[in-house]
């Protein structure tokens, strides 16, 4: 038994490392993971040492190979790596690194009280979908038109956001399907955000960066409506209402 | 009546023995040849397959599987049309229909470089055979004339010089350079007149960039594609005048032609004695290569919504003055404004004042507040530079930019050099270990790209790595030597202590250690 006493440590320590590492998801941030491990390094020395004869069973490893002379090649392999992999960190640690500054960016930004659209001013956050653009067969389907012929390369056919241009544009299109787009948003948010695209943004929101075409330049009131519909539709979300607060 | 039945005899004789003789003759040259099992869809399987077809595929294949959706004309390649049961990626002899699980396959993965998503975890396999059902009664061929049999993509080689230089061989012999080109980009002679079955233009495939191949890029793919041809354009099959194991060395030649791509989000450069001038220098081999991914400027008037060149890749060096970047890129043939199309052009961006607070222009072209630096070379020779405010307001202004810019079988090759320090206002200055946004756009003239209708980058950033400084080096060196010491006296401690404790189990009675 007290031969195995060694290998156990290191396995046990190796195996709680492998857990952590890759058993949880998200991933633990590094400075979390250093104090896990750190725990579990002492626990297991407080462990080791608590009982003589295992804490002697422990190290006579590590005394036959610092000791025996048949061990002479691994304890010279042993002394000789162990000073580089520790000025290999070092070096790691101390060189210049370069990584691309970091651009903080808001997605939902707070919209203007009012916009220009069309030269008229549009209240964003006053803003009810007409009564004549309601949700039907008819609007909904020229939405579909629309988009498709529009929208579709970036927000994709299946408005997942993963179109044919989608990896070549950062930020990444809006996944329209997912919880934490166009449904935590009213319609005249998103309204606005078509009409202005990108260039319409605040700079906390980094407009320089979007590919989103201000699509005012392109639809009429009436067709942003109809896009507005369809996407909701189509994604199978529902706009944020202030009704009944 | 005896006379009748002759007839249907021989009818069905004709049509069954070259179906036969061909069989025998794919087994004969070692191709792996398995019957196809076709799918027997039922009428609840149809009617699924309808409702989803067209919430997802009529947008572009149409209502009537005609390929005449309502965005068709925005797309290139053009969707299929499903009526005339030509299908391009199929493991079934050529002319032949493809099998349920080729179908079941492309709508899984879905087909690079082109709109056809990959629609495997978005919808079920079961709806995915529900579409293959659907999508197959648009043509009564896959009833009347279902494919009986299908390649096996099995018995690949492993890529040894010697499989590759008979894949070389055969590549030549087969005359695959004709359509594309020595190096596989694409570019051969007959690169330009192809047509495909409908008539539109088809280029041949590049092969140097094997994650826009429609079919796939692994050896296998490659294979099979040269096994069966693709359906309805000039891609030939060579299952008739090759074997098997020859075509699984001309598959290994044609991956190897393909390089690896090397995304990301920085351009780095080191510094060296003198930046090359040439666009061949055997210097540029050192140097790491960004490829950037180009969309189509879809964001104004003039829209292009397929851009012809998807891949451009740069590198940069610079010495004490100068910083020099080379601009790589596939293009099937060379537009200099001799005839009556517009000429290739490449671009650069930067931001052409410092950035204030992380506040970078507008990826395109720069806006009224912040203006971008835009160097341009284009395929007459000219090199110029800009200062724009927008795509709309671009004023010319003295060039300091020097270049050399190279066409050679498909591929240009442009290095454009400047100072380092900005030799008036509004032009950007590059110091060492500053990041710069840096952006490109690219125009195919060939394909009537011109003015606003580009292909575009977004921003990425362009770093000048500093020398690295003596400090870096030293700490490393300062813990190699502190440990490599305290290893050589502990040990020389422990030594001493195990030989006391010898001597003292030799000598029970001796008085030293209490001494000490």
């Amino acid at each position: 038994m007290g031969r195995l006493v060694f290998p156990l440590s290191i396995l046990t320590w190796l195996v709680v490392w492998a857990a952590l590492k890759f058993g949880v998801q998200p991933p633990i941030p590094g400075s979390v993971m250093g104090l896990y491990l750190s725990i579990v390094t002492v626990s297991i020395l407080v462990y080791l040492v608590a009982d003589e004869a295992r804490f002697e069973a422990f190290l006579a490893p590590l005394i036959s190979l610092l000791r025996e002379q048949r061990l002479v090649v691994p304890r010279l392999l042993v002394l000789i790596s162990l000073p580089l992999l520790l000025g290999w960190f070092t070096y790691t640690r101390v060189r210049p690194q370069f990584d691309p500054p970091f651009e903080a960016r808001i997605i939902h930004p707070e919209p203007p009280a009012k916009f220009k659209l069309h030269g008229e001013d549009f209240d964003v956050l006053k803003a009810q979908r007409p009564p004549e653009m309601e949700v039907n067969q008819e609007n909904l389907a020229a939405g579909r038109r629309l988009y498709f012929r529009n929208c579709m390369y970036c927000h994709g056919d299946y408005l997942d956001g993963k179109g044919r241009f989608a990896e070549a544009v950062n930020p990444l299109p809006a996944n329209f399907r997912d919880g934490g787009t166009i449904s935590q948003l009213e319609e005249g948010y998103v309204y606005w955000r078509i009409a202005t695209g990108g260039r319409g943004l605040p700079d906390g929101a980094t407009p320089w960066n979007s590919s989103m075409p201000v699509w005012q330049d392109f639809f009429t009131d009436e067709e942003i409506w109809q896009v507005v519909a369809f996407i909701y539709a189509a994604s199978g979300s529902t706009p944020r209402t202030w009704e009944g607060h | 009546m005896a006379n009748a039945r002759l007839c249907v005899l021989l009818l069905i004789g004709s049509t069954l023995l070259p179906a036969i003789a061909v069989a025998q003759d794919f087994a004969a040259k070692g191709f792996k040849v398995v019957p196809t099992s076709p799918r027997q869809a039922t009428a609840k399987d149809l009617a699924a397959g309808k409702l989803l077809y067209e919430e997802l595929c009529s947008q572009c294949h149409g209502e009537s599987g005609d390929g005449q959706g309502v965005m068709a004309d925005l797309l290139k390649p053009r969707p299929r049309d499903f009526r005339r049961g030509i299908y391009k990626i199929r493991r079934t002899p050529q002319g032949e229909l493809p099998t349920d699980e080729d179908l079941f396959r492309i709508i899984s993965n879905g087909m690079p470089a082109s709109s056809m998503p990959a629609w495997r975890g978005l919808v079920s396999d079961a709806q995915i055979w529900q579409l293959v059902d659907y999508i197959e009664s648009f043509s009564e061929d896959f009833a009347d004339y279902p494919a009986e049999e299908q390649f096996l993509l099995e018995g690949k080689p492993d890529p040894t010089p010697e499989s590759l230089e008979r894949g070389e061989e055969i590549y030549i012999k087969a005359e695959c350079a004709k359509c594309h080109g020595e190096s596989g980009r694409g570019n051969g002679r007959s690169a330009a007149e192809l047509v495909d079955e409908w008539d539109f233009p088809i280029y041949p495939a590049d092969l140097t960039e094997p994650w826009t191949l429609r079919g796939g890029g692994s050896v296998e793919d490659l294979y099979r594609t040269v096994t069966t041809g693709v359906n309805g354009t000039p891609m030939p099959s060579f299952s008739d005048a090759w074997n098997s194991d020859d075509l699984w060395n001309l598959a290994n030649y044609l991956h190897s032609l393909g390089r690896k791509p090397f995304w990301g989000e920085i351009l780095r450069g080191s510094k060296i004695a003198a930046v090359p001038e040439d666009a061949f220098s055997d210097v540029w081999e050192a140097a790491p290569v960004l490829d950037v991914r180009l969309l189509g400027q879809i964001i104004q008037e003039p829209r292009l919504f397929n851009p012809s060149v998807q891949t451009l890749s740069a590198q940069v060096l610079f010495d004490d003055n100068e910083i020099a970047l080379l601009l790589t890129w596939r293009d099937r043939f060379e537009n200099t404004g001799e005839d009556e199309l517009p000429i290739d052009r490449v671009s650069v961006l930067f931001p052409a004042q410092e950035l204030e607070e992380g506040k970078k222009p507008y990826f395109l072209m720069g806006d009224r507040r912040r203006p971008v630096d835009a160097w341009q070379w284009s395929a007459n020779g000219r090199t110029e530079t800009f200062l724009a405010r927008g795509m709309d307001a671009v004023t010319p202004r003295t060039s300091p930019v020097k270049s050399q810019g190279v066409y050679r079988d498909g591929q240009y090759r442009v290095v454009l050099r400047r100072s380092l320090k900005a030799g008036q206002d509004n032009e950007v200055e590059f110091s060492p270990g500053t990041m710069i946004p840096i952006a490109w756009n690219v125009w195919d003239g060939q394909e009537g790209e011109d003015g606003k209708r580009r292909a575009v980058s977004r921003w990425y950033y362009l770093l000048l790595e500093p020398e690295t400084p003596l400090l870096t080096w030293l700490w490393p060196i300062v813990v190699v030597c502190l440990t490599a010491g305290g290893e050589f006296f502990g040990l020389r401690r422990l030594r001493q202590h195990w030989a006391r404790q010898q001597t003292g189990a030799l000598q029970p009675t001796d008085g030293t250690e209490s001494q000490a």
